[in-house]
């Protein structure tokens, strides 16, 4: 899912870890938020939007990352911006 | 055979791949639309495919132009639910509601002109200008939109197929608008393409061609990249089934520790 991806890269930048593990931190958040049965391509903006201020900011907590909210509100609006990668890349 | 004759029949061809094309990628993503239950892509595939029908039926049997402008406004608000389905689906209901009101008012307005243009040639410049206002704000907001997302993820490590189509998006929708542009100024009374009006077979050449090229780049935006989707994605599976929630976590504590006794805030 190009989304999660593109959301991974300024997760990383922002919190200093490598993409992949970005990556990887969005997906489990998703899994935390959504559960593991509903498949990633089924996932709409209003899903990503729960995940990101809901599992995601705790995961970021509990990291002790810095400046958790201004990460998480700037991960929700390149989300709003760029919201039409959810649906452009699944045909 | 005359020249021009000959000519039309070349730029004929042209129209009839654009409309085939038109029509055959409208479905295909009516059907990707039902697979995937995208249902924003049931409105662009309806549009795209309604638009090719109405013009194929045009030309074959001449239907009234109130019916044929009927399918063609239909078509302009199915682009517009499509654009805000994809790019402003976060606004309110409210807000999306207002949009497509004043869409439909406008779609009706076209309509009215577009069922009257055949009696005065002023009403067939208003309805050409219309035409051109209700074309160019459904494909210039779909191209803006799309402007906008590939300035936001060009240099991002988002998959090149994607960029692409909405790099071709951009740039091919407005080139579609020029073809109402150009309709403002064709002939009152002359039926498009007349091979024995050489300014209504200029403007009918031009439309060929801007059409052709825009069903090619058009085709190639939305079937030709899933190919190459596929073949990605079958790459991509192992790794999307290795996540390891403690790998994961590990590795992000480990990230973040380093960072922190660099002295890295």
């Amino acid at each position: 899912m190009e989304i999660i991806k593109y959301l991974g890269d300024i997760l990383a930048t922002e919190i200093s870890i490598s993409p992949p593990a970005a990556r990887g931190l969005l997906k489990l958040a998703i899994k935390d938020q959504i559960g593991p049965f509903k498949k990633l391509a089924e996932i709409d903006l209003n899903d990503l939007q729960n995940v990101i201020k809901g599992s995601l900011s705790k995961r970021l907590i509990e990291l002790e990352v810095n400046d958790p909210e201004i990460i998480i509100d700037l991960i929700e609006n390149e989300l709003i911006l760029n919201q039409s990668l959810i649906t452009i890349t699944k045909i | 055979m005359a020249i021009e004759q000959i000519l039309k029949a070349c730029f004929s061809s042209l129209m009839i791949v654009f409309l085939g094309t038109l029509l055959i990628v409208g479905l295909f993503l009516i059907i990707r639309a039902y697979q995937l239950k995208a249902t924003n892509f049931y409105y662009i595939g309806l549009a795209w495919s309604t638009e090719a029908l109405a013009q194929i039926i045009n030309q074959v049997t001449s239907i009234p132009e109130s019916i044929y402008a009927i399918f063609s406004k239909l078509s302009f608000m199915l682009i517009i639910l499509f654009i805000i389905l994809t790019f402003y689906n976060h606004q309110k209901p409210k807000k999306k509601y207002y949009i497509l009101s004043i869409a439909f008012l406008l779609a009706i307005l076209a309509w009215f002109f577009a069922a009257f243009r055949t009696t005065s040639q002023v009403a067939y410049v208003i309805n050409r200008i219309f035409d051109f206002i209700i074309n160019s704000i459904a494909l210039d907001w779909l191209a803006y939109c799309c402007y906008i997302t590939y300035r936001h993820i060009k240099n991002s490590t988002i998959a090149q197929w994607v960029k692409m189509r909405y790099k071709i998006t951009f740039i091919f929708s407005p080139i579609l608008t020029l073809i109402y542009l150009i309709l403002i100024f064709h002939p009152y009374n002359v039926p498009f393409g007349d091979e024995t009006n050489t300014q209504s077979l200029i403007f009918y050449a031009l439309t060929a061609i801007i059409t052709f090229i825009y069903g090619i780049s058009f085709a190639i935006a939305w079937v030709f990249p899933r190919k190459f989707n596929r073949k990605f994605s079958k790459k991509r599976v192992k790794t999307e089934e290795e996540i390891d929630e403690d790998k994961i976590m590990d590795l992000i504590k480990n990230q973040l520790s380093t960072r922190k006794s660099n002295g890295d805030h």
